[in-house]
């Protein structure tokens, strides 16, 4: 399988992928998503009240499709890395495919939380209903919006190399750094369906 | 007095070569000199900065804030608002070297619009809290509105700023040239200070928890952020002056 081959070479050479800087940013934003964290079990082990809100807002949270969009966003994630694998063996039309797989799933994730969204306003469960929806909306809208910005930037990839011709192929380096951020999203999601679905 | 006369059939690219930023460290100085008067004013003199609890704070909470030292904090916001244009000479470097170096001009116009709306919401802010600051012993909902205003000019109008950021990024990382002017990772910080500004967009939805005015991300990291991002800034274009007067 080409993926392994990747995975392979990949150890034979210890190169840092991209280039130093660009882990700047991943850290930095990873740096961020843990105060974040931070404050949330700071909030919820406040006192007896807060962790029995946090609890009960954390059951009525629906079980299902947050395991369905961990799932999904798993998935998109070894489509986007077999993506990358295809693309450095210079097969450009099973590196889109890939590519648009994952841009799929990335997008039914999407749907399947402004889906949970709608259903927790029909609810009236709002932001401002309790500390826990207060974190719950405003952390996980902002990985859905870390989440839209990648869709961007592999729909962008696609384009690149749908146009085919030798000067507008994506440079190796821009493909993996938005593979990186790809997974870098997934990590923090796996990070928020621990924390918000989980822990009760 | 003798003229430079460029050949007429000359490319905007090798214009650019010969272009030099003389006596261009002193915008950085003038920079220096706004974070200094900042500091001064709105930190130490003013205690305005950090905000404890003060976004769901009772209206005589905040009368009272401003009613104890109301002398100094008036001081404290005159330092500001005395200081808070020096970082107009920086942003205007930065939007040249963009123009005349890096043969951007539009991306280099838009920094310094861009750069130019945020600074314009900072006065605003600093002149609403002098307005509560004036008159203090005004009925308290009215003071309170004016605090409020002046955090929201100062931390929700972050999206000018975050477009300024987003402009420096790009350019930064079309400059394809052999020796860039900006190093790679000023364009990853500016991209990064993105990240960490964007909570700030919506810090007018709450009153608690981390998104509020006082919060982790609706003040801490923004401003901390934005404080990293003078240093950075002044560290980037004095290395990119010194190399471009170097090299010319």
């Amino acid at each position: 399988m080409i993926f392994s081959d990747v995975v392979r070479e990949n150890r034979a050479e210890k190169r840092v992928p991209v280039e130093p800087e660009f882990w700047l940013l991943i850290f930095g934003d990873l740096f961020v998503f843990s105060a974040m964290f931070i404050a949330f079990i700071v909030a919820r082990f406040e006192s007896e009240a807060t962790t029995q809100v946090f609890i009960a807002g954390s059951l009525s949270l629906n079980q299902a499709i947050g395991l369905s969009n961990t799932l999904i966003l798993l998935t998109s994630s070894l489509f986007v890395a077999q993506g990358l694998a295809y693309f450095r063996a210079n097969q450009f039309r099973l590196a889109n495919r890939s590519l648009l797989c994952g841009i799929g799933c990335g997008l039914s994730f999407v749907g399947l939380k402004l889906f949970e969204y709608i259903e927790k306003y029909d609810q009236g469960l709002t932001v401002t209903t309790s500390d826990f929806f207060g974190y719950y909306f405003t952390f996980t809208g902002v990985h859905l919006l870390h989440v839209v910005i990648g869709i961007s930037l592999l729909g962008f990839i696609v384009f690149k190399i749908k146009k085919q011709q030798e000067q507008a192929l994506p440079s190796q380096g821009l493909f993996e750094g938005v593979a990186c951020y790809w997974h870098m999203v997934d990590l923090l999601w796996l990070m928020l369906f621990s924390l918000f679905y989980l822990l009760n | 007095m003798d003229y430079a006369q460029p050949s007429i059939l000359t490319t905007p690219t090798t214009l650019a070569k010969d272009y030099k930023f003389d006596s261009a460290l002193f915008s950085v100085y003038s920079a220096a000199f706004m974070v200094f008067c900042t500091v001064l004013g709105v930190i130490i003199l003013a205690p305005m900065l950090p905000p404890f609890g003060q976004a769901s704070a009772s209206a005589e909470t905040i009368a009272a804030f401003y009613m104890e030292a109301n002398l100094q904090k008036k001081i404290g916001l005159c330092i500001m608002m005395f200081g808070t244009p020096f970082l107009i000479p920086l942003f205007a470097l930065v939007g040249e070297i963009m123009k005349r170096r890096m043969v951007m001009p539009v991306l280099g116009s838009v920094q310094f619009a861009a750069g130019l709306f945020g600074l314009l919401f900072t006065f605003m802010m600093t002149v609403c809290w002098g307005t509560a600051a004036f008159r203090p012993e005004r009925s308290p909902e009215i003071t309170q509105a004016l605090h409020d205003l002046g955090w929201l000019f100062a931390t929700w109008v972050a999206s000018a700023t975050l477009l300024q950021l987003g402009s420096i990024c790009v350019a930064v990382f079309r400059d394809k040239s052999t020796a860039p002017i900006f190093p790679k990772w000023f364009g990853y910080f500016n991209m990064w200070m993105l990240v960490l500004g964007a909570p700030a967009c919506v810090i007018n939805i709450f009153h608690t928890g981390p998104f509020a005015y006082d919060g982790l991300l609706g003040f801490w990291v923004p401003y901390a952020g934005l404080f990293a991002w003078f240093v950075a800034m002044m560290l980037a274009v004095a290395g990119a002056v010194k190399r471009l007067n170097n090299a010319a």
